[in-house]
């Protein structure tokens, strides 16, 4: 059970406070809801560039992390398709200072040229590393555009392509802060040993008198209904097939998440999941396979992916994954397998409570969704979950018309 | 009054923290069980710790292969069974294979305890490393090794092991696809009976522990033996060649520079790890501010102490463009030059101390990372006075000794450079 109390403050500055006496640590969150879903089609990437440039200084503190540092305190965050999130962590009796310089950040950035010319080259070094320059990297390049037509969804946080990074301008930065970084568009979570009262005082001392700013308002895009099946092949320079199929779920507040999030674990979790059991141990199709969601608020994808065994074609390979999935969706499942990936759900929620900063990304996100009491009530709309309604999903969105394929095809797999 | 953001808000320095104790139970068995408590709603993490690690094993990959294939069926469950019943619990576990030990980890919640120990018991005590699961493995592993042979950052890590360690060093104990065929049924059994078969070193356990959860441990451990760690591997290795690894297709290039290290016992070694903060051990260091905040040549750069229980090496490492490498490991160089030569600035000295203690506090919030904590305590046989000593050591390092210890141990001269890729 996580307590928590919130106000909003009068420019709009939503704010979050839990007490936890057993830390001497307090944790300062700022979720702003601004992510890749909000960038133009033709300038990708930048909001996660942007969330760069959040560490090269504010108008009154000009080196942000080094204030940190002196006082024993770190930080990070990172950028998601719908929201980009900063924390703080500082010993609990240091938590002003992080007031002070994340208020500051919000307030206004220093903008200069150095600082952007610098992390353009330092995203793009990280563009390599993690999309380019790893066997199988491009998998969220290929596969988003295959799977979303019209959602901005389509391209990866990192951005479409290289020259979407390179180009970006000073003035593009100050837009987009001035757009979006605003405290009527963020959420502030004090989490960890500091009390309600002193929360109050130092959110309206540091951020109260920050400015209400325009945002855009956010019109989100309908993917219209699949109607048939996508595919796309490549040819690569990698040593093993892997194939990828993707199908359209629905947003994370629907009322069928909870049983989508179950079914990808009895298809994908552990080493009893039926892909697992039956694919990689039973008959050697994979040799690695995973089911999972693609956790976005808005209408995600379910993923099924595998490494190809020795001499399995990538056909074969799919037929295989399709007799796991005909199979659950026309016998459904019983009783003790439900139990079994709601316990196991249990574990995971009661782990993720553990610790200042779980807790403060926690509220974070309920915050996005809406409903912070989704904090405490989550574990219980898992247990409502029925065997019927896995069925019925398993039914509704696992359709071969729904699918998105990718077939890889390694230098010397089977043909 | 108008708020003057110019002024920074007053702050206090981390002077002293007790470093929270953790309980030992003896038990009939003779083994100790490490406990942290904390409340936390059912909660636990246990770790079995047993003395098979790669340190233990003759052949290359069959230390790895025993104690993964030891949960793929026993004379009672088989494989599938096994990974049923976990689950049914809600448990987690993993079993994990090191250079000094192997470790069965547990997360699971305290009302399932008993029953997930009872299947653990059974795997490691009656595992039978049946041909067809051996077959499964050895095969998926062999697929698995094809990608890392892809990777720049796992050809680099290998070929910097082989060029820093001597070649019989467990560290430098890299698989190759033959050494899969190698592992044979009797291998397996073999090892099993030699280094896990009625052996535990200790357990570790945190989270919501009462004498109950002691009890069920307690008894879990009475099938088992103590086993004792001696682990001895250091060898001593004359400074090898650079090593280059053409990689035409790829945009980046991993390097690391470094070399043979003195290990956690050492006296000098916690005031080491200041000077390696200061060095790229954290986003305040000067490798980072040189050429990713400065640069842009890298998503990001490192410098790490890498100890073992008997051996222990350093190393640079970052992806980097690859146009530029050469630039880069010429900036490694002069950074390394200029901490051996110069007096790093009182005030970034500071900032480094400041950075360390409040890493050390965070390292203990909570009980799963203060029992890793204390892990290391116990693994290396230190007293529990050693984090309380250790914040002393910090505050009182000068910037000479900085100097004079990065001149001792990082000297470029007496390093390795290893790059690949581009």
């Amino acid at each position: 059970m996580i307590t928590f109390n919130d106000f909003t403050l009068s420019n709009g500055l939503q704010v979050i406070h839990h007490f936890d006496a057993s830390s001497r640590l307090c944790v300062l969150n700022v979720l702003y809801k601004v992510g890749s879903k909000n960038e133009n089609p033709e300038k990708t990437g930048f909001a996660h560039l942007f969330e760069h440039l959040m560490f090269g200084g504010s108008k009154h503190v000009p080196d942000f992390d080094t204030v940190l540092q002196q006082i024993g305190g770190d930080n990070n965050a990172f950028t998601s398709n719908d929201f980009t999130n900063y924390y703080i962590t500082v010993p609990s009796n240091n938590i002003e200072t992080a007031f002070w310089i994340e208020s500051d950040r919000m307030l206004a950035l220093d903008f200069n040229q150095k600082s952007l010319d610098v992390q353009k080259s330092v995203v793009i070094e990280e563009f390599k590393e993690r999309y380019l320059n790893q066997p199988y990297g491009d998998v969220w390049l290929q596969l988003l555009p295959l799977a979303y037509k019209n959602h901005p969804y389509q391209w990866p946080t990192i951005g479409k392509e290289i020259s979407h990074i390179e180009t970006a301008t000073l003035e593009d930065v100050k837009d987009f802060f001035y757009s979006y970084y605003a405290p009527n568009n963020a959420v502030l979570i004090l989490c960890g040993n500091i009390s309600l009262e002193e929360t109050k005082r130092l959110s309206e001392k540091w951020f109260g008198d920050i400015e209400t700013r325009n945002v855009p308002a956010y019109n989100p895009v309908k993917e219209p209904v699949q109607l048939e099946k996508r595919t796309k092949h490549i040819y690569s320079d990698v040593p093993v097939d892997l194939l990828v199929m993707a199908f359209p779920i629905c947003e994370r507040v629907h009322a069928d998440f909870y049983a989508i999030d179950l079914l990808t674990d009895i298809l994908g979790s552990g080493k009893s999941s039926r892909l697992y059991s039956r694919l990689l141990k039973e008959r050697n199709i994979f040799s690695e396979i995973d089911c999972y969601h693609s956790g976005d608020a808005e209408a995600g994808l379910l993923i099924i992916e595998g490494k190809l065994s020795l001499g399995i074609t990538l056909e074969q390979a799919e037929n295989e994954v399709w007799i796991v999935l005909n199979d659950l969706i026309k016998t459904g499942i019983d009783e003790q397998e439900l139990i079994k990936v709601k316990n196991k759900t249990e574990t995971n929620i009661r782990f993720n409570d553990i610790g200042v900063l779980n807790k403060a990304m926690k509220l974070a996100y309920a915050s996005y969704y809406g409903n912070l009491d989704l904090v405490n009530t989550e574990a219980d709309n898992y247990l409502l979950v029925t065997t019927n309604q896995i069925m019925m999903v398993a039914k509704s969105y696992l359709l071969p018309e729904h699918s998105n394929v990718l077939y890889y095809h390694s230098k010397n797999g089977a043909r | 009054m108008a708020l003057d953001r110019k002024i920074a808000p007053d702050t206090l320095t981390i002077e002293k923290f007790a470093f929270p104790d953790c309980e030992k139970h003896l038990t009939p068995s003779g083994h100790t069980i490490y406990a942290v408590t904390s409340s936390n709603e059912e909660a636990i993490k246990l770790e079995i710790v047993l003395n098979a690690g790669i340190c233990k094993q003759n052949k290359n990959a069959l230390a790895a292969a025993a104690n993964s294939l030891m949960s793929e069926g026993t004379k009672l469950r088989s494989s599938i069974q096994i990974a049923d019943e976990m689950d049914s619990f809600g448990a987690y576990f993993q079993t994990k294979c090191l250079i000094d030990d192997s470790t069965i980890t547990l997360y699971c919640l305290k009302k399932h305890l008993n029953s997930c120990l009872s299947v653990i018991s059974d795997f490691l005590l009656n595992p039978q490393y049946l041909e067809s699961e051996r077959l499964i493995y050895i095969n998926n592993q062999k697929e698995r090794l094809k990608v890392q042979l892809e990777k720049t950052g796992y050809l680099c890590r290998k070929a910097f092991y082989n060029a820093v360690f001597s070649e019989t060093s467990p560290i430098v104990s890299f698989s190759e696809s033959i050494d899969y065929d190698n592992i044979s049924r009797e291998t397996l059994i073999q090892f099993h009976e030699n280094h896990i078969h009625k052996q535990v070193v200790y357990i570790a356990i945190a989270g919501d522990v009462n004498q109950e959860v002691i009890n069920t441990v307690s008894n879990f451990l009475n099938n088992f033996n103590v086993s004792e760690r001696k682990n001895s591997y250091l060898q001593n290795k004359a400074k090898s060649e650079n090593v280059v690894i053409r990689k035409d297709k790829s945009i980046q290039a991993t390097l690391r520079v470094g070399g043979k290290m003195i290990n956690r016992k050492h006296n000098d070694y916690r005031q080491l790890q200041l000077a390696n903060l200061v060095l790229g051990g954290y986003f305040g260091s000067r490798l980072m501010k040189n050429i990713r905040e400065d640069k842009g040549l890298t998503y990001g750069i490192y410098s790490t102490l890498e100890s073992y229980l008997d051996d222990a090496c350093f190393y640079v490492e970052a992806d980097v463009n690859a146009k530029k490498k050469e630039l880069v490991v010429a900036e490694i160089t002069n950074e390394l030059n200029m901490l051996c030569s110069t007096n790093i600035p009182e005030e970034e000295l500071n900032k480094a101390k400041n950075y360390l203690i409040g890493s050390i506090l965070r390292g203990i919030d909570g009980p799963f990372s203060l029992l890793d904590r204390h892990r290391i305590l116990i693994d290396y046989g230190f007293e529990q006075n050693y984090y309380d000593d250790f914040i002393e050591i910090i505050k009182s390092t000068t910037p000479e000794e900085i100097r004079l210890l990065t001149a001792k141990y990082f000297n470029p001269d007496n390093l390795v450079t290893v790059i690949c890729g581009g």
